[in-house]
């Protein structure tokens, strides 16, 4: 027989073989005995842009704590209940400020950049942002809902003619508007129009071409508005810091950057950034201390929970393939719900690990397209 | 080598040759089983070694502990060995059909083919009418299409040279290199880390189903390779020799090389992209016992297998994080590449 007869009919028989092979596995045992299901632990998935030292926090905090423990223990708590708790006050309610008014209609504002750490500048209260970074439209989003007295993230929130026109005039442009689009930021989707925004291309400071963002600021400016540069200081090395700077400084627009990276820290970028964009003291307070009380209530509730347990108990958050988060926002948010952030690495956790380590509560994005089975690691 | 004076001296040497090939692969095939029972021992999931042989026997029945045996630790070590023995493998055969000692997949452009391929994948979905296969099934075909690019780009009408061979692989790894380097660029943060994590090679997620999924086409490029051992030793050892023995040599070639698209394809569909295997593996052995393909075929099979086996524990067990094994095999593979660079000059150039 020809060598070449060979090869087909072996070729044949083996896929055959693994066609048989893989026919079998496909109907084999139940998915939920396999992979991760094994763990017996509490799954949940939470909003990417709500899990950041941003008040959108509250609501990720709020949701994974009733995926694992359920109900509040008390929900009845009020802001002074939460101030007389010193151990909970003392971490979780004070908080150090970034701006002092001069009482000249400037604001002395403390930006923070890992180029050059902490700075001081002065700027007047601006009409209009161009915003690179979530962290800064969805505190304007939140104090502007305070202001028009509607519930965040409700649709009601998304269609009140005051939210709407507070967004459309102040935010001028920013980050790359398909972001929103991806990431079902809707507040920006529903009330900020692509047609009216400034997309600048990019979604991190370290991609920001200086003669956009300079012809971004402008636009920003037209109409005699007073406009600031909001931007992650955290990314902000050296090697960026001018090409974000000093569009700012030939334009003559302002420049903000913050860094925020606890709870305490969002509650100084929330008055910081009200202070800037012109919100009164009253709206400032009034969403600061929404948060400060939600978050008590959950402190309450988990100290109630986890009180006399010494078991070790841990939360696995994956990215996506191969990675868990390890941001600090992360880790804080999972400590803060009794659970051991040690997994939070930024390292691969094969499935082995996994079961040694044993997570009670295994957190995922709602943008990971993996399907369930996939993310639980059903088919390893 | 003794001289040959008779037909008796011919008949001796054969024997001894024979006995030679066999003790050299049962040893390599014992120390492979040893190996891969010794892997079983080990893993992140802490079982003693007598549950591990407790649950192996039957002795032990936890449901658990079957399952780390048996669901994830057994078909992680299978697919162990069969992308290495397929990536060792491939290495040899492009060393041998083209003459250069430096010939491997992740030299000839292969590697970062199918690295963009899964990218696309990943960043934008390309190929999602495969479903859950859309990651390992752009990577498998973005492998064919690069090493078909890359024998048409080094192809002349005097054959293909293996220097311009070498630098078609260079050229094309660098333009699909670049093509990734520009997805990484563009795509967020969260999809930048899985595609980084799947450049990097590792077989953290490999089950059974992977083992299905990568046995077929392996399998099929190992055959082959196996049955046309006579015509690469030919090859080898000169074209004009082996066509004047009767050995189509454009045909063979043609064929060898869809062979080790088939066993690159299917390795990197499941592992992602593991460099240098098909550099180191093919060389120790060839130091050991020459240029017969013969030996080299089985022992490189064996062999790579064994190498990614003990590479793969290590990096999951030896370290405080679990390290990606194409890192590992790169660390290893890049001096021991300078060391072929250095000491086989004269092979390489001519």
């Amino acid at each position: 027989m020809q060598k070449n007869q060979i090869i087909v009919i072996i070729v044949a028989a083996v896929l055959v073989v693994a066609g048989i092979g893989v026919y079998l596995l496909a109907t084999g045992e139940d998915a939920e005995k396999k992979g991760l299901y094994k763990l017996n632990a509490v799954v949940t998935e939470v909003n990417m842009g709500q899990c950041s030292a941003t008040p959108g926090v509250i609501v990720t905090l709020e949701d994974m704590y009733e995926a694992y423990y359920g109900d509040l223990v008390d929900d009845t708590l009020t802001i002074d209940d939460a101030k007389a708790d010193t151990d909970f006050w003392s971490t979780y309610g004070t908080w150090d400020s970034l701006i002092s008014d001069n009482g000249d209609g400037t604001l002395d504002v403390t930006v923070s950049t890992s180029a050059k750490g902490d700075e001081t500048v002065t700027m007047s209260v601006c009409d209009t942002a161009v915003v690179m970074g979530t962290m800064y439209s969805e505190t304007m989003y939140f104090l502007a809902c305070a202001e028009n007295d509607v519930e965040v993230y409700s649709e009601e929130s998304y269609t009140n003619a005051g939210v709407k026109e507070f967004l459309s005039n102040a935010i001028t442009g920013g980050m790359i508007y398909s972001y929103f689009e991806d990431y079902d930021v809707e507040y920006m989707l529903k009330c900020v129009s692509e047609s009216d925004y400034f997309d600048l291309g990019v979604t991190s400071v370290q991609k920001v071409e200086p003669e956009k963002l300079a012809s971004a600021l402008e636009d920003a400016m037209s109409d005699g508005n007073n406009a600031v540069y909001f931007a992650s200081g955290t990314r902000m090395t050296a090697d960026y810091y001018d090409n974000n700077v000093n569009p700012c400084k030939s334009t003559g627009a302002n420049y903000a950057f913050f860094g925020p990276t606890t709870i305490s820290d969002v509650f100084s970028c929330v008055e910081a950034i009200g202070c800037i964009m012109g919100f009164d003291d009253e709206t400032i307070d009034e969403v600061i201390e929404d948060i400060q009380l939600r978050l008590y209530k959950i402190y309450y509730s988990v100290e109630s929970k986890t009180s006399g347990t010494t078991d070790t108990t841990y939360a696995y958050w994956e990215s996506g393939l191969g990675s868990t988060v390890k941001s600090s926002m992360a880790k804080v948010i999972v400590q803060y719900l009794g659970f051991d952030a040690s997994l939070l690495d930024g390292a691969d956790h094969d499935l082995e690990s996994l079961l040694e380590d044993n997570p009670k509560l295994l957190i995922f994005y709602t943008n990971d397209s993996r399907t369930m089975d996939e993310k639980m690691r059903v088919n390893q | 080598m003794a001289e040959l004076n008779s037909f008796e001296d011919l008949r001796e040497f054969e024997e001894t040759s024979r006995r030679k090939t066999v003790v050299i692969v049962s040893s390599v095939a014992a120390l492979a089983v040893s190996t891969f029972i010794c892997a079983m021992m080990v893993g992140n999931y802490h079982l003693s070694i007598s549950q591990v042989f407790g649950v192996l026997f039957g002795t032990i029945h936890d449901d658990t502990m079957e399952y780390i045996i048996f669901e994830v630790r057994l078909p992680r070590l299978l697919c162990c060995f069969i992308v290495g023995a397929a990536l060792s493998l491939s290495g040899l055969v492009m060393q041998s059909l083209f003459k250069n000692p430096m010939a491997s997949p992740s030299v000839l452009g292969i590697s970062s083919g199918a690295a963009f391929g899964a990218s696309l994948a990943l960043a934008f979905g390309v190929g999602g009418f495969m479903g859950s296969l859309m990651v390992p099934g752009m990577a498998f075909i973005f492998c064919f299409l690069t090493m078909g690019v890359v024998y048409m780009l080094a192809r002349t009408k005097y054959g293909v040279a293996s220097n311009t061979l070498l630098l078609a692989g260079v050229a094309m790894g660098a333009f699909f290199n670049g093509l990734v380097s520009l997805l990484q660029y563009v795509v967020n943060d969260d999809v930048l880390s899985s595609i980084v994590y799947w450049t990097m090679g590792s077989l953290n997620g490999c089950g059974w189903s992977s083992f299905a999924l990568a046995i077929a086409p392996l399998a099929i490029g190992m055959i082959i390779v196996f049955i046309l051992i006579k015509e690469l030793n030919l090859i080898s050892a000169g074209e004009e020799q082996a066509a004047n023995m009767g050995v189509n040599v454009v045909n063979v070639r043609i064929i060898l090389i869809i062979a080790t698209a088939l066993m690159v394809g299917g390795s990197v569909a499941i592992s992602g992209v593991i460099g240098f295997v098909g550099l180191i593996v093919p060389h120790i052995f060839r130091m050991i016992v020459g240029p017969n393909h013969k030996l080299l075929v089985p022992l490189c099979i064996v062999g790579g297998g064994i190498f990614m086996i003990v590479m793969d524990t290590i990096a999951k067990s030896m370290f405080s994080i679990i390290l990606p094994v194409g890192v590992l095999t790169s660390l290893i593979g890049a001096p021991f590449f300078i060391y072929v660079m250095r000491t086989r000059k004269k092979e390489i150039w001519e």
